[in-house]
């Protein structure tokens, strides 16, 4: 409303093509489309009223469906939180971009790269992390010259890691770097 | 086919059948872990989802008076404790239910009526910036993301899930009053917008501007 407010301002201040003297009009309009603005606003107050009176009566509805999904408490979903505006497409994306640049098979030189699991990591990247507090960018956490096999248990740590709680994502910009960050509880 | 067979024709096995499929259907809604809709309980059951419709009902109507009930919602059909009985069942198992604000409520309202919408568009409606009220209200999974917009930016959207829909004891968003039917007092509402600070009228010349009006060039 303040940026509507501040449009109508300057529309006001630029010089206006002579018109005939029906100044009530010109400067009711403006104000005619907050106040329709307004009434919406008001509709969706109402909508949340009932709502509330809704979930008032549902608190005291109770079926299977809270003993299989635990309580009714909300079923909050840690990852998304940590996920901060990085939707799982983002993610999923970035990875995809990645894994498509990788080598099929170990690039060349004599030195013999060390088996993985994502349990290794997990603790690699959670160690790399904890002397990072400004976060690593996503694609930092993948090895250069890595297999694609590599770069999938690698993606996979990740996943763990959001899933535990214990590293979160965020994107600046859409389409920027992604970073990851440890949780400080870890 | 119908169920309303005339009484002289009703036979025992009729009968029979019909209580049957009622038990069997008591019995499945009993143990269902979500809502069941229609044509999943027709399977179940072995009749059409219109006959599974109206066992529904029935059994509804064979609960009155007891501490459950038959309720449509999130598309599905469930049983579930009468809410007038509620707080015995809660010393149950005291299930944590949270409580939303005002603020989380009219944005659900908002994406209810508008979704799939974008951030930028919901905080245009309330006038304020919404993103920890929606990023709440994901964390509790009333609503998610529903693909991007394809405008300048592609902005996430958003939509209500099942979970809002069983939360509020919604069979649909549809069950919401249209909007448009909502009374609202409109002469409060323009009486509650703050005059505008006055700037110079539309077709009266602008006193700082350089080139000299021409009134004020006849007066001398």
């Amino acid at each position: 409303m303040a940026a509507q407010l501040l449009e109508i301002k300057s529309r006001m201040l630029l010089p206006q093509p002579e018109r005939p003297a029906e100044d009530e009009e010109e400067v009711g309009d403006p104000r005619a489309a907050l106040v329709a603005q307004l009434i919406e606003y008001r509709r969706y107050k109402a909508v949340a009223d009932e709502l509330r009176a809704r979930a008032e009566i549902q608190r005291f509805v109770f079926s299977r469906r809270d003993l299989v999904n635990g309580n009714g408490n909300g079923h909050q979903d840690p990852a998304y939180l940590l996920l901060n505006q990085v939707s799982s497409f983002d993610l999923w994306a970035a990875f995809q971009t990645l894994l498509s640049r990788a080598a099929e098979a170990p690039t060349g030189g004599e030195v013999v790269r060390p088996r993985f699991t994502v349990g290794q990591k997990v603790a690699a990247i959670v160690a790399r992390l904890r002397w990072a507090p400004e976060g690593i960018s996503f694609v930092d956490l993948f090895d250069e010259g890595a297999t694609r096999l590599e770069l999938i248990v690698t993606f996979l740590a990740l996943l763990e890691l959001i899933r535990l709680r214990r590293v979160r994502v965020a994107q600046q910009q859409l389409f920027g770097e992604i970073r990851v960050y440890a949780m400080d509880n870890t | 086919m119908t169920h309303q067979e005339p009484e002289t024709e009703q036979t025992g096995q009729t009968q029979d059948q019909s209580r049957e499929r009622l038990a069997a259907l008591e019995a499945v809604l009993f143990m269902a872990a979500e809502p069941l809709p229609p044509a999943e309980l027709a399977d179940i059951l072995g009749v059409t989802p219109k006959e599974a419709d109206e066992l529904a009902h029935q059994l509804d109507a064979a609960y009155a008076g007891r501490g459950i009930q038959v309720t449509r919602v999130a598309g599905g059909y469930q049983v579930c404790t009468r809410p007038e009985f509620g707080p015995y069942v809660a010393k149950l198992h005291k299930p944590e239910r949270f409580r939303l604000s005002r603020a989380a409520l009219e944005t659900l309202a908002i994406v209810a009526y508008k979704q799939p919408v974008t951030r930028p568009e919901v905080d245009a409606l309330r006038g304020v910036n919404s993103d920890s009220v929606l990023d709440t209200l994901v964390q509790y999974q009333l609503i998610c993301e529903a693909g991007r917009k394809e405008t300048p930016g592609r902005p996430l959207l958003y939509r209500t899930t099942d979970n809002f829909l069983g939360h509020f004891g919604l069979n649909s968003v549809a069950d919401l009053p249209r909007l448009d039917a909502i009374p609202v007092d409109e002469a409060q509402a323009r009486a509650d917008v703050p005059p505008l600070p006055p700037g110079p009228a539309p077709n009266q010349p602008d006193p700082e501007s350089e080139s000299t009006p021409p009134d004020e060039q006849s007066a001398e």
